[in-house]
């Protein structure tokens, strides 16, 4: 094959990858907002144009990639009211930052691998608080209806005026009233489930400060961010537990993160610290 | 900050200040280009070596260190047909084996374009074994990711290059006015057409440093192996990269010379 063959495929192939490359230039960067954004989008998609027909090779990657979505929060988290669990959430991840970036010079590369993992539990943590104040609000509103003075079983009003003739409706309202006295437990220990987390994230942080400072190797680090990362899964849990629970029979209070996996940790941490000791 | 977490009887309470300073910490990604990429590439390597460990980023420098690489060289092969063209009118010499490219002809822009065209598609031809490079050392990496930082490097080069132009060109005007020794003036050629070579040292240096940077994505028990096996394989692919240039600048500025004599 001649140069001018050649060089006739090259810019064939490079005009295909052109019109790609300003098709998947446009959905990238969008459209311009005023004369001098649509001017410059205009001057960088003729340049994104020649350049491609020319230089192929080097857009091919940029095709083939898959686009970066900017990660953004759902629309349920973001608009989230500033109250006590905020706040406590806020605390959290303020604590949180703080102990992930002490890891730089020790144990940089955990976030690497972590990094998803922690901002899908920054997530969960605000889906659980958002999950919270919509139960809180629903009873508030059935409180303020007046159909129902006590969950807890009480007879309603409606009930106690006329006892024979609302027998259908006085079982209604009872089981109403069950209903909501269940949804009140649900919300009760999905509060009490997100408080145990974000305690729990807190111990873990303050484990990673103890680490750091009593010369643990970074392999402690990787554990103790992994754990701070498995919590994730924990609310997760605790949302499908409490899901079934409504069906079934009622189950005593347990945070998000078990028992035995608190008790191995800190197990872990003591037999740590006792060997770091004897070794010092 | 008193948090219903405070009624636990949580041990740890860290200063909100502290927490606060490390939201704004050295290593949190940057929010985006303060500076134009030819600064930024001249006085803030590092902030755009951060900057190309976003893929988002990646995506949105590519053609802008594209367009300085290209600008870059479009000057030097311009610069350099000039001081060509000036010594073969005045003193009647042109460099053996080099093909002609005179500005009153069809090839006055053979050498512009066979530069351009010849180290970026040496570039492109590169890749692959970059990519593949990189994958060997155990750098967490991608084609984008390699791309933008091979593309990095040609535009340090050429911001390089465009500033030893001047120099060069100082050094070319003495060929032109005062009469020299023909070796001489072959020297000053000579010098002139290996200039990128030259700036592209500069460019390996850049792209040397930046990819090195992603030695941290290498996990802790390998990266010291791995990263001593890291620089080895950029110096090879620097080295693969010049060997290769020649050639296709060469290659091509013949064919242009046949198509375009």
């Amino acid at each position: 094959m001649h140069f001018g063959e050649t060089l006739v495929f090259y810019l064939v192939i490079g005009l295909g990858v052109a019109v790609a490359a300003c098709l998947s230039d446009v959905r990238t960067i969008g459209l311009g907002r005023d004369h001098d954004a649509e001017q410059h989008r205009r001057a960088r998609l003729a340049f994104v144009a020649l350049s491609a027909v020319l230089f192929w090779p080097l857009y091919l990657p940029l095709l083939l990639s898959s686009p970066v979505a900017p990660v953004a929060a759902p629309a349920h988290v973001a608009a989230a009211p500033q109250d006590e669990m905020a706040e406590a959430i806020a605390q959290v991840e303020l604590e949180l930052d703080a102990a992930l970036s002490s890891l730089d010079g020790w144990a940089e590369d955990v976030l690497v691998s972590e990094k998803d993992r922690i901002g899908e539990l920054r997530l969960a943590l605000l889906a659980q608080a958002c999950r919270i104040r919509e139960m809180d609000s629903l009873l508030a509103r059935a409180k303020t209806a007046g159909g129902v003075a006590d969950f807890s079983g009480g007879a309603s009003p409606l009930a106690a005026a006329e006892p024979r003739a609302c027998d259908r409706r006085q079982q209604s309202e009872r089981a109403r009233a069950q209903n909501m006295a269940r949804l009140e437990d649900v919300r009760r220990r999905a509060h009490a489930d997100l408080l145990g987390t974000l305690a729990w994230i807190r111990e873990l942080v303050s484990m990673i400060h103890l680490a750091k400072f009593t010369g643990a190797p970074a392999s402690r680090a990787e554990e103790l961010v992994a754990q701070i990362a498995a919590a994730v899964e924990g609310i997760s849990a605790a949302d499908w537990r409490e899901e079934s629970h409504v069906a079934q029979t009622p189950r005593p209070l347990r945070p998000a993160v078990s028992d035995v996996e608190r008790e191995r940790a800190r197990g872990e941490a003591a037999a740590f610290d006792t060997a770091h000791h004897q070794t010092a | 900050m008193n948090s219903v977490l405070d009624r636990d009887r949580l041990v740890l309470s860290l200063a909100d200040s502290d927490a606060a300073g490390a939201k704004a910490s050295p290593g949190a990604p940057p929010a985006g280009p303060s500076a134009s990429v030819v600064e930024m590439l001249l006085k803030d390597r590092p902030a755009l070596d951060c900057l190309l460990r976003d893929p988002a980023w990646q995506r949105r420098l590519i053609p802008r260190l594209l367009a300085v690489a290209v600008a870059g060289f479009v000057a030097y092969g311009l610069v350099t047909t000039l001081v060509l063209n000036a010594i073969y009118f005045e003193h009647g010499y042109w460099p053996a084996a080099v093909p002609r490219s005179l500005w009153n002809r069809p090839s006055a822009g053979n050498l512009t374009l066979a530069y351009c065209l010849g180290l970026i598609a040496a570039n492109g031809v590169c890749l692959p074994s970059f990519y593949f490079y990189g994958l060997l050392s155990g750098v967490k990496t991608t084609m984008l990711g390699v791309t933008a930082h091979a593309l990095k490097g040609m535009a340090a080069g050429a911001v390089m290059l465009v500033g030893i132009l001047p120099v060069y060109v100082a050094l070319a005007l003495s060929a032109i006015v005062f009469p020299m020794p023909e070796p001489f003036v072959t020297l000053w050629l000579v010098l002139g057409l290996s200039l990128p070579f030259i700036a592209g040292f500069w460019g390996a240096v850049c792209l040397y440093r930046g990819f090195v940077c992603l030695e941290d994505t290498i996990p802790v028990v390998r990266r010291e192996s791995r990263g001593c096996l890291l620089r080895r394989l950029i110096l090879a692919w620097s080295g693969c990269y010049t060997c290769v240039t020649p050639l296709m600048v060469y290659t091509l500025w013949n064919s242009l010379a046949r198509l375009l004599p």
